[in-house]
């Protein structure tokens, strides 16, 4: 089983922190070169510290994923100093609507999608050319279980992340002829900074812990491997599809468990 | 090396998908039983592991047996000392049958390998990862357990029925440690690729062309696979169904 991603360079969006953060180091200690991306300059600089002290090589280019021209010259960034994109990593996201849809704003939404799914496509427009020119090479669409399930308050995150998991199918099949894979990583609740005040409660850690078979929060640091499997050439045959890391949470309908399930009162 | 001083079982592992995951497995360092009813192609499975240096042992096993499969687990663990990983692979291609056609004859048999072995593997391989203190399962569905093709009336329910019975083993004994996930592999180029390219008289090279990647799978890629399903660097991965098809079944 070789992950390795020695001579390779991987650009990551959204790497500032948590999962592109844990990712961009991940991807690094197996070799490859990094470019990262975020709008937080101070962030990104941190993690290129880091990379470089552990003796790798990375970029970190402040981008708006948002601004189309600011994707564009991410991507001329990123080959004016590596020459090639083997992996490319879309994981920048918005989450800042959690609301029940009748009180989503508009303009929120929009935002929010401007971000996650505009962005990715900017994204995937400026790396593709190069890609299918290369023949080669593993694009990885960061998404989330909650494009697939329909947990309340998550309409406008949860419908950016269903056009993700669409967007990959649909880019697999354009361009799986020219032998650049494209697959989508579907973490599911993971203990990142963005929800700190949740995992901090005892009570609150374990409630939602209890609902995942393996039964802890999965880190940033556990979808390391399967983003290393993703890029690498141990999934070559793998495209299209859509790797829920979620320690078996989407295996399960406890609700429904429960009421089928139940022993009758004795 | 991901697997030293573990311990594997692989069924089905005489050829195929399962002789390749047998050999990336004591490549690894893992020591494997290879466990199938094919004693000349188990035997040269172990051998070929032998000649790399990989340590190896053939058990001879039919998996419509219930107590083949008890004898099999436990002779893994009699022979290497504990059990950490379990590729359940072995299977039949079933007749090119549709609902009417299918004799019981044919169902028993397939549902009998496909599913009932699976689940009787698990019955006894579990209780092992356990003394181990936890471990990996992986189960062998198929592209086809996620949707039908023509004339595949009793391969197809046995293997939908796999990530059910995946997906079950999962979520009982994920709090204890054990991930089990189902590879479910797509055309891939081994012994049962070709007649089944008889059945739905499509030549195999016209299949590859539909695929996405526009090649057949290789026993070794999905060898590949199973491994990382079985290592530390999928710890966060369990009750997956992994389809691994080129990206066929994304054209639907």
């Amino acid at each position: 089983m070789d992950l390795s991603l020695k001579g390779k360079t991987a650009l990551i969006t959204g790497s500032g922190r948590g999962i592109g953060a844990a990712l961009a180091l991940g991807m690094s200690q197996a070799g490859a070169n990094i470019v990262l991306a975020s709008r937080n300059q101070t962030q990104l600089d941190e993690v290129r510290t880091r990379i470089e002290a552990a003796g790798g090589s990375a970029i970190a280019v402040a981008t708006d994923m948002s601004d189309p021209a600011s994707v564009k010259s991410l991507m001329q960034r990123a080959l004016d100093n590596y020459r090639h994109i083997d992996i490319l990593v879309s994981n920048a996201a918005a989450s800042s609507i959690i609301a029940p849809l009748i009180d989503v704003p508009l303009a929120g939404w929009r935002a929010l999608q401007a971000v996650n799914v505009e962005g990715t496509i900017s994204l995937l427009q400026a790396a593709g050319p190069h890609m299918l020119k290369r023949g080669s090479g593993s694009v990885i669409i960061v998404s989330s279980t909650l494009g697939m399930n329909g947990n309340p308050n998550s309409s406008a995150y949860g419908a950016s992340k269903a056009a993700l998991n669409h967007l990959t199918r649909t880019v697999a099949a354009e361009w799986g002829p020219s032998g650049v894979r494209v697959n989508g990583l579907l973490p599911g609740p993971t203990a990142t900074e963005r929800v700190k005040a949740v995992t901090d409660d005892p009570a609150k850690y374990r409630a939602i812990a209890a609902l995942m078979p393996l039964g802890r929060w999965p880190s940033a640091e556990d979808m390391i491997g399967p983003a290393l499997f993703l890029a690498s050439e141990a999934s070559a045959f793998i495209t299209g599809q859509l790797l829920i890391v979620d320690g078996g949470l989407s295996a399960v309908c406890r609700e429904a468990g429960q009421a089928v399930m139940a022993k009758p009162a004795a | 090396m991901q697997f030293e001083n573990k311990v594997a079982l692989v069924t089905g592992g005489a050829s195929g998908i399962g002789r390749a995951t047998a050999i990336a497995f004591a490549r690894e360092g893992a020591h494997v039983l290879v466990a199938d009813i094919a004693e000349e192609g188990g035997r040269e499975t172990v051998q070929m592991i032998a000649d790399k240096g990989g340590e190896a042992e053939f058990f001879r096993a039919d998996m419509l047996k219930h107590d083949d499969i008890r004898n099999m687990v436990a002779h893994a663990v009699t022979r290497f000392g504990r059990l950490d990983c379990a590729f359940n692979n072995a299977g039949h291609r079933g007749g090119s049958t549709n609902a009417v056609d299918c004799t019981e004859e044919e169902w028993d048999m397939v549902l009998g390998l496909n599913l009932k072995a699976v689940w009787l593997c698990m019955k006894y391989e579990i209780p092992e990862l356990l003394k181990a203190g936890g471990g990996a399962i992986v189960n062998t569905s198929s592209g086809l357990g996620n949707f039908a093709a023509p004339l595949t009336n009793s391969y197809s329910t046995s293997k939908h029925a796999v990530v059910g019975l995946t997906r079950a083993a999962a979520v009982d004994f994920g709090p204890k440690n054990i991930r089990v996930n189902a590879l479910l592999p797509g055309a891939t180029d081994t012994p049962m690729l070709a007649p089944a390219a008889k059945g739905s008289n499509l030549k195999i090279q016209d299949m590859a062309q539909r695929i996405p990647l526009r090649r057949l799978g290789t026993a070794e890629d999905q060898a590949e696979a199973v491994l990382w399903l079985c290592s530390d660097r999928s710890a966060f991965v369990s009750g997956l169904s992994l389809i691994s098809d080129g990206g066929l079944s994304v054209l639907r």
